[in-house]
């Protein structure tokens, strides 16, 4: 009676691999349709947790900067494309792009060689990501460069684009600081940094203005950026040129004339919109 | 777009090297949990006065707590009263060299006592009363009782319960990172960080979770076997 048991499991192992694998690819190029008007649908992957960028309401409604961005490039475009959007945690919306379900992904998404080996990206930036070093003046000095650090513990939030900027950094530089990973809410970063469990974080001024005005932190970051970088639209690889330059034109044209800037201090709290 | 075998490969071997993390955490929490919930089980079938419904209504609270709570409730306690405490009870460690990892074990072994408690009540009480009665007449004391009696029924039927435990407590351990330790979900998470390869990472932790899972029914299935081999009702 027991024999069976073993050949059941890998059965069922196998069975788990074949869907976890097969399933997103199956539905590669198969999201964005025509109606007979001539207008096509195209799906726009983002967040439903990024508050204030993309994330649901109390009301269950998908909202935010980005969301408010994609709708004013929709309004621009609305005679030759609708936009609908797949919300998602960060990971997903950039595997929804990747395996066809989505043509467009807007998620705060910085530029790095890998993305840009597997994406293309938006050529209008929608938000500053210039990255600070983020400390407290009450535990030690207001550190400015990595050279500072050095010795030092400083928190990255898993899979995020300061997290792969430090580890970068670390493979030339090894034993510069230590850096700890977690994925930490805001609160959390910010006692982390005040009870000097950690002595610095990477992050944009947004997240530090978040951090003093909404947590009343008092942290301060350096003077100077250690990596400068914006946020962008991405697309899929060998996505419709028409699309790209339809969408890219529409970006330029709502930072032009201000929209972009509106949005950021509606959304943002002040304008975060890159020069 | 492809999917990257070499991608899933080199998050396994990137992973695996936490495999120790995810086992620690998984496999302490189980022995704190069994222990202390053995101990409120114990309490609550012999109607310990005061105790019991103590830990009735402890564990009744605790049970609807998502573990998701009790760890970042824990994270922001520890990191504002860790250090107002350790300097009352005179203990040199301050919470900036405090390693996180206790966090996630003492969060998974509330989740392990709560259903470790339960597990044992339930074995308890498939032992019958006329049991308990006939060890008290020929003149057992309460411990020859649980342990001549009690245990050696209750302990091979909660094996397997206690094997899906385990298995619930290494899935909850992904849950760490959100106190800053690095388990094998969220260094797969990293080594597809520069990549951006991150549904092959899932896939290859998904793999590792899956082996190490089979591993603990086949090795509870064994143990279940050896100890109920004597009782006549050896598992299939």
């Amino acid at each position: 009676m027991k024999t069976h048991k073993p050949r059941i499991t890998l059965l069922a192992l196998a069975a788990a691999t074949a869907l976890l694998v097969a399933g997103p690819l199956a539905a590669c190029g198969s999201s964005s349709s025509s109606n007979d008007d001539g207008v096509k649908t195209i799906t726009v992957a983002t967040g439903n947790d990024g508050n204030p960028f993309c994330y649901m309401d109390t009301n269950g409604k998908l909202t935010g900067y980005d969301v408010a961005i994609m709708n004013a490039v929709g309004d621009k475009l609305k005679q030759y494309y609708k936009f609908t959007f797949m919300p998602s945690d960060f990971p997903t919306s950039l595997t929804n792009l990747a395996s066809g379900k989505a043509q467009i992904a807007a998620y705060e998404y910085e530029v790095n060689d890998q993305r840009k080996a597997k994406f293309t990206y938006g050529t209008v930036g929608t938000t500053k990501w210039d990255t600070l070093i983020i400390s407290d003046p009450k535990n030690g000095p207001v550190y400015q460069s990595f050279d500072e650090l050095k010795g030092k513990k400083v928190y990255a939030t898993t899979a995020t684009n300061q997290a792969a900027m430090a580890e970068t950094y670390l493979k030339s530089h090894p034993d510069a600081f230590k850096l700890v990973y977690g994925t930490y809410t805001n609160e959390q970063t910010v006692q982390a940094i005040a009870s000097g469990a950690v002595d610095a974080t990477l992050a944009p001024q947004y997240n530090l203005d978040l951090f003093n005005s909404q947590l009343k932190a008092g942290f301060k970051g350096s003077d100077g950026p250690v990596h400068k970088s914006a946020a962008y639209l991405l697309f899929q690889k060998n996505a419709d040129k028409t699309l790209m330059d339809r969408v890219n034109k529409a970006m330029q044209e709502i930072k032009d004339d201000g929209t972009m800037k509106k949005l950021s201090v509606q959304y943002l709290g002040a304008d975060y919109v890159p020069e | 777009m492809g999917f990257s075998v070499q991608a899933v490969v080199a998050s396994i071997a990137y992973a695996i090297r936490y495999l120790g993390t995810t086992l620690f955490i998984s496999v302490f929490a189980l022995v704190i949990g069994v222990i202390i919930g053995f101990v409120a089980a114990l309490a609550r079938f012999y109607g310990v006065p005061l105790l019991s419904q103590v830990l009735q209504v402890l564990i009744t609270l605790l049970k609807g707590v998502p573990i998701v709570l009790i760890l970042l409730a824990m994270y922001l306690l520890a990191s504002t009263q860790f250090d107002i405490w350790a300097k009352a009870l005179h203990i040199s460690l301050r919470f900036k060299d405090f390693n996180t990892i206790w966090l996630a074990v003492i969060g998974l072994s509330i989740m392990a006592f709560v259903n470790a408690s339960e597990i044992f009540r339930g074995a308890f009480a498939s032992i019958g009363v006329g049991q308990l009665d006939a060890a008290k007449s020929i003149g057992m004391t309460n411990w020859q009782t649980i342990r001549r009696v009690l245990l050696p029924q209750a302990i091979p039927v909660s094996i397997p319960v206690f094997g899906n435990l385990l298995i619930n407590l290494i899935k909850a351990s992904a849950l760490a990172s959100m106190v800053g330790v690095v388990d094998i979900f969220s260094a797969a998470t990293i080594s597809a960080q520069q990549t951006y390869t991150f549904l092959e990472a899932y896939a290859g932790v998904a793999l590792i979770y899956w082996a190490v899972v089979v591993c603990i029914e086949k090795g509870s299935g064994l143990i279940e076997h050896r100890m109920t081999r004597h009782l006549g009702r050896a598992a299939q």
